[in-house]
């Protein structure tokens, strides 16, 4: 159904691509070129579900695109012979380890291929071999804030948690449809859960979407937005605290219960919850054994989500003297939609990633060992070098650990 | 030993006549070192093995001779040796002492031993107390079959759990709450116990909830026993509102010294001291004693304590008049207990945390008995028993609250919409106090009848009673402010406890004793009927005018005695069946009103004069109308071997309690309307928004109402067992071997309703499911303890070592509905569960996470500790000292589970003490 729904799609694209074609100038040689791409090897048994190829003539700056594949394989008819600039962007399916099927998209460019005449008539072909891409790469969590403030009195405060995610590409980049999600699984409790997703993908428990249609909330290179779970003046319940009225998203969640006290701020862009394991209000963990990521999901829909990314695992359990198989449940990521994650433990209780090391090899804190009264007011924050947020997939490296939250001045 | 008083009922199909009797003889056996009644004792005709009687409860007969019965009785008792007396021509009077069974040096027993009865029922003399060493009744759990030694936990409370492997829920607290408490005969209720505080989450308050799971067995001292007998069987049916066992403990009368006990154990400290002032000639005595206890969770823990208090003071007069023997009891009693538990001052804010915990009570009970001795009497005489207890019982909690701005006061108290109030400021020092004030009063008539039996020597007894149970609380109760609440968001409200109803509950009892003897056998029955019912319940509760009743038989077959060895093997098989029954507690039959809020709007401004909260409520009473007993139907088959000083009891049991109480939540939908705030501008604002201005749409959530109900299945099956061996000579030593094997299942006999606690799409999830099986644990264990006992008298030295070992202790689950059979929408529309449902959004979220596996059978092996006791007597017995090392030696070996090596280890637990007699 959805293939032969994507198949219309491409053929009405063709249709346009001959269109456009049909006014050339036909003075220059023309030829064709034929390209077949080669499915990424990061990932299993991808397909490819849709692409298109472009080609920008270098000299007359003309775009030539393509959309109707065969074969993997698509081709441009009758290209002006010259210098072109080739970019295929695509979307394949792929099955991770579980079995599921999910979707990523996938992106490779060619510049400088020049388009030759043949007498023969054979056309020029070219194989390019796509890689994972990611349309918002360069976005970054640039500080967690996880810990809470502490009272006058010495009191845990912790309705004033926020995180910021900064632009670390040098083009303007949208919020719109990022995710952000936190880790189903604690990085100071390691389970043999099976199946094993861990390779593939990130299990999680809550995920919340930044709203927007494509093109709603820029972030521009270098900026940071700030994102609060409850955007609020916390001066007013907490002198030590501050004002969170001043953030850019918060996250929201209404509720008829008196005893979920979340409040709307309604000058703050609220974020979209798809789904939450708790149906009280989120907040980060406040010892700071989960994970976070930020996160594109490759679905049209939040139901394609919930009914399609849904897994129970088992694991040992553990309790004294009794261990037992046990059951669960969360959503799953594919790590291809996944921008930025980052760890977080403490240094006494530390087990096991709850990331792909290919996503976060290290891991950030705040305090030393579990219940660390010192942790608060502390934050994690990105190292930059020079006017670049420092990201080499080890938070451990990337972080600033224990660094005074920056909402604190 | 006060102990077996199991007589029988079915009084109806026993003919009565007069017989033409020549000579009457009565009198009583006793033991003759402790002077105790040994009922059941039987006296038979030297000369003729047909004509024999046998001794009542209180070791009574009577004889009425013809020219068949000779001159001389053999009379024979378990575990004694059997002796022959002379009766003489003249009639009236005599009394029979008998020996016992074994060549011991010292009657010293420091076990509990098992009583002579036909039901399963443990004794513990002062002696036992005296080496066991303990610091509260719970000690003394230790003893009784199943039972090991456990550090003590002073700073919780302790709650009873016979006959069971054991799980902590307090869906289970029945077994707890139907075990009975009597003091002298005087019970101790908890059914008007309130003492939980409303909303609790923390666990310094929640752990210390007693409410509904019976007597805190740490507030019972034991320095006074004279006797505990721990029936684990079918109790007499003169014992009422109980399910699962009876505990009845005898203080000391009498004596003319002044003793002293100085206690110390790795948490806790005890004195005590007691002047007993005895004059035997006008047959008046009085007792005075006084028990102080100080525990501490830790010893380095100074915030955590545990301190009881107690006084008491017992007089007693006994006389003679016109054949008639009388006795009255007059008690007073004092128990303070006191749980204080406070945060280390360093992580205290501002030293405001604390929880405080106070229980007053005092008790005064006076009974009364009269024994008629005049021979052939049908009448044997009667026992009066009245008791008032008042507690005074405060629980506090102070902490230092940080609230969320916006988080409304819970004050409405009518159902309709209504703007919140917010709490203000959002610190503050919140407070909250139970007082409970439960006012108990006991009182209980009982006769005692003796027909005589036509043509043979049989003997019976026909006890006929009324009690009658009072209880009321006249505290305060739940008191907050609601504007600076402890726990903020309840939905409870304050609530007056003395403006909640008194309950009574009336009972009346006939049980007839009846013993046949078949040449030297001997067939005893003991049937007893109790009808119990709550007068005054408002007609609304399915339990106002329902009588209960509660027959309980025990039936035995004493074999003749026979020689093995040049002495005397006496077996006993019986067989009991019986029904116990329960009454709701005044919490259980009188919750408090539920107060449902939910929020229609909730409305944010930077400037807290526009900050709006609108609330729907709804009251609801959750009051369980078709709330019933529990009640909880026991089998037996017992059995009791002696020969020579040594003895066996074997007891197979089966307890099966369906109707045990439970809270359990039924959903209902809730309708309200949700506001539109988005349609408001705040920066033109200048009041508060209003719902009459805003756009809504009517929705609904599903809530639970908690109630308690009948739901909760409790079975018991086991295998108890005591062996005994008589002290052997040259060694002093003696051998008791006591153990059980407990399968214990718990399951709900209720359907289960669970709401899903995901929040999907920006909305809380309004579904429930219905499942049918919950929960199912069975758990297991087996256990022997071994224990040595030396006594040597020449150096007045005592000392003994247990093994206890814990053969396995097993646990598995039955399995849990991984689906629902039906679900609950949003609409509070209750469907049908399709197998498809569980790949939809939303209805997947119903499919409970769930293993298979956990209905594995996991057993944890084999292991043992050694405790060593010894006492010590100095200075002609006027000193004396003691000391305890539990777990000195261990054996804990390693064992492997889903391939983990699991390592357990122990740490010794020990005390020494102090005894002073003047």
């Amino acid at each position: 159904m959805k293939n032969s729904k994507l198949l219309l799609v491409a053929a009405l694209a063709t249709f346009a691509g001959f269109a456009s074609c049909s006014d050339d100038d036909s003075e220059t040689p023309v030829n064709d070129l034929k390209v077949t791409v080669t499915m990424p090897l990061t990932i299993q048994d991808a397909q490819l579900v849709s692409g298109t190829l472009t080609a920008t003539n270098q000299a007359t700056s003309k775009v030539y695109s393509q959309d109707t594949i065969v074969s993997n394989s698509l081709t441009l008819r009758s290209l002006p012979v010259g210098v072109y600039s080739l970019v295929f962007e695509g979307r394949v399916q792929y099955t991770i380890a579980s079995g599921e099927k999910t979707y990523a998209s996938v992106k490779q460019t060619m510049d400088n291929y020049a388009v030759t005449q043949s007498a023969t008539n054979v056309a020029n072909t070219e194989t390019l071999a796509l890689e994972i891409y990611n349309a918002k790469e360069g976005l970054l969590l640039t500080e967690i804030f996880f810990t809470g403030t502490t009272t006058p009195e010495g009191k845990q405060y912790s309705d004033d948690q926020y995180f910021k995610v900064g632009n670390n590409s040098d083009d303007t980049l949208y919020l719109d449809g990022v995710a952000f999600v936190e880790s189903a699984f604690l990085t100071v409790d390691k389970q043999d859960y099976t199946p094993d997703l861990m390779a593939d993908a990130l299990s999680i428990d809550a995920i919340y979407v930044f709203p927007g249609n494509g093109q709603d909330y820029p972030i521009a290179p270098g900026e940071e937005k700030l994102v609060a779970i409850n955007a609020i003046d916390h001066t007013e319940a907490n002198p030590n605290s501050f004002d969170l009225t001043v953030a850019d998203f918060e996250i929201y969640d209404e509720s008829s219960n008196p005893n979920i006290t979340d409040t709307d701020d309604q000058n703050v862009t609220n974020m979209i919850n798809w789904y939450d394991y708790s149906n009280t209000y989120f907040f980060m963990h406040n010892r700071g054994f989960k994970a976070y990521a930020l996160v594109k999901p490759e679905v049209k829909t939040q139901e394609e989500f919930l009914a399609g990314y849904y897994y129970e695992y088992t694991y040992v359990f553990r309790f004294g003297e009794y261990a037992f198989d046990m059951d669960g449940d969360a959503y799953f990521i594919p790590n291809t939609w996944v921008i930025d994650a980052v760890n977080l433990s403490v240094a006494d209780s530390y087990e096991w990633q709850v990331t792909s090391e290919t996503l976060d090899a290290g891991w950030a804190h705040c305090g030393e060992v579990d219940h660390d009264q010192n942790r608060y007011n502390k934050s994690v924050i990105r190292k930059k070098s020079g006017n670049k947020w420092l990201d080499t997939n080890n938070s451990t490296n990337d972080f600033e650990s224990d660094a005074k939250a920056s909402m604190l001045k | 030993m006060n102990c077996l008083k199991h007589i029988i009922k079915t009084l109806l199909w026993l003919w009565v006549s007069t017989t033409t009797a020549q000579v009457k003889f009565s009198g009583k056996v006793t033991d003759g070192a402790t002077g105790e009644p040994l009922p059941g004792a039987v006296i038979v005709s030297t000369t003729r093995a047909s004509r024999g009687v046998s001794a009542d409860q209180n070791g009574m007969f009577q004889i009425e001779r013809d020219a068949t019965w000779g001159d001389s009785v053999a009379v024979s008792f378990v575990g004694y040796e059997t002796r022959r007396f002379a009766l003489g021509t003249a009639g009236g009077s005599v009394d029979f002492q008998l020996k016992e069974q074994s060549t011991r040096l010292r009657n010293v027993v420091v076990t509990a031993t098992e009583s002579h009865s036909m039901t399963s029922s443990s004794v513990i003399q002062k002696k036992a107390m005296e080496h066991l060493q303990p610091s509260s009744f719970a000690d003394v759990l230790e003893l009784v079959p199943g039972g090991m030694a456990h550090d003590p936990v002073l700073t919780t409370p302790n709650r009873i759990a016979l006959r069971e492997a054991g799980i902590s829920s307090s869906n289970y607290n029945t077994s707890s709450l139907g075990t009975s408490f009597l003091i002298d005969g005087a019970p101790i209720s908890t059914n008007a116990n309130m003492q939980f505080m409303n909303g609790a989450w923390d666990s310094q308050t929640t752990s210390r909830d007693m409410t509904n799971a019976g007597v805190d067995m740490r507030t019972i001292p034991t320095d006074d026993v004279e006797s505990i007998e721990i029936v684990r069987g079918i109790p007499s049916a003169e014992y009422g509102d109980l399910t699962s066992g009876l505990i009845k403990i005898k203080r000391k009368k009498g004596g003319n010294d002044i003793r002293a006990r100085f206690k110390a154990d790795m948490e806790s400290k005890l004195f005590y001291v007691s002047k007993g002032v005895e004059w035997s000639k006008k047959k008046w005595t009085l007792n005075l004693s006084a028990d102080w206890l100080d525990a501490k969770a830790d010893p380095r823990n100074l915030l955590e304590t545990y301190q009881r208090l107690t006084f008491s003071a017992r007089a007693g007069h006994s006389f003679t008049r016109r054949n008639m023997d009388y006795r009255f009891d007059l008690n007073l009693d004092y128990t303070g207990s006191f749980d204080d538990d406070k945060i280390d001052p360093e992580l205290n804010y501002g030293g405001v945390d604390r929880y405080e915990s106070d229980y007053h009570r005092w008790a005064a009970s006076f009974t009364m008995n009269a024994d008629n001795r005049k021979p052939g009497a049908w009448w044997k005489g009667w026992d009066a028993t009245l008791s008032l207890s008042y507690e005074k019982n405060t629980l506090f909690r102070q902490r230092l609250v940080q609230a969320d701005i916006m988080t409304p006061a819970a004050t409405t108290q009518r159902e309709g919409e209504s703007e919140a109030l917010f709490i203000s400021p959002v610190k503050y020092t919140g407070q909250h106090t139970v007082d409970g004030r439960p006012l108990s009063a006991f009182a209980k008539i009982q006769t005692v009848w003796h027909f005589p039996v036509n043509k043979v020597n049989a003997l019976n007894r026909l006890k006929v009673g009324v009690n009658w149970q009072m209880d009321k609380n006249w505290g305060d109760g739940q008191i907050f402010d609601p504007l600076h609440p402890l726990y903020t968001g309840i939905s409870a409200r304050q609530r007056k406890y003395s403006d909640v109803p008194a309950e009574n509950q009336l009972s009346e009892y006939i049980e007839e004793d009846f013993n046949y003897p078949f040449g030297l056998h001997r067939l005893s029955i003991e049937a007893g009927l109790r009808g119990s019912m709550m007068p005054g319940l408002n007609s609304k509760y399915a339990l106002a005018g329902k009588y209960y009743l509660d027959p309980r038989v025990n039936v035995g077959w004493h074999f003749a005695p026979f020689k093995w060895a040049d002495q005397n093997v006496n077996i006993l098989l019986s067989a009991s069946w019986g029904v116990h029954t329960k009454f709701p507690t005044i919490d259980q039959l009188y919750p408090e009103l539920l107060y449902i809020d939910m929020t229609e709007f909730s409305y944010y401004h930077v400037n807290p004069n526009y900050r709006t909260l609108w609330l729907m409520t709804y009251v609801k009473d959750p009051t369980n109308h078709d709330l019933r007993a529990a009640r909880n139907h026991k089998y037996e088959l017992h059995t009791d071997w002696s020969w020579n000083g040594y003895r066996l009891t074997v007891t197979l049991f089966r307890e099966d309690m369906k109707s045990g109480f439970r809270q359990m939540a039924e959903y209902s939908p809730y309708i309200y309307k949700r506001y539109d705030t988005s349609v408001i501008d705040g920066t033109t604002l200048t009041s508060k928004p209003v719902p009459a201005d805003l756009p809504y749409e009517e929705v609904t959530a599903l809530r639970g109402l908690y109630s308690t109900e009948n739901g909760s299945r409790t079975l018991k099956k086991g295998v108890e067992y005591t062996f005994s061996t008589r002290r052997w000579k040259i060694i002093n030593t003696r051998l008791t071997v006591t153990g059980a094997w407990f399968k214990t299942e718990y399951e709900n006999s209720r359907d289960v309703q669970e709401k899903t606690s995901q929040r999907v799409g920006g909305k809380e999830l309004e579904l429930v499911g219905f499942y049918s099986d919950n929960e199912g644990y069975l758990r297991e264990m087996w256990n022997t303890n071994f224990t040595f006992d030396t006594d040597i008298p020449r150096l007045d030295l005592g000392f003994s070592l247990s093994a206890q070992c814990m053969w396995q202790t097993a646990s598995q689950n039955r399995s849990k509905s991984k689906y629902p059979t039906r679900y609950m929408d949003e609409t509070g529309t209750i469907r049908a569960w399709q197998d498809s449902y569980a790949t939809e959004v939303p209805l997947m979220y119903l499919v409970r996470n769930y293993n298979n596996s956990l209905e594995e059978r996991q057993t944890v092996p084999f292991y043992m500790n050694l405790n060593l006791k010894a006492t010590k007597s100095l200075f002609d017995r006027h000193l004396m000292i003691a000391l305890f090392v539990n777990k000195l030696i261990d054996a804990h070996p390693d064992y492997t589970r889903n391939n983990y090596t699991i390592r357990r280890y122990v740490t010794p637990y020990f005390g020494l003490e102090i005894n002073l007699k003047l």
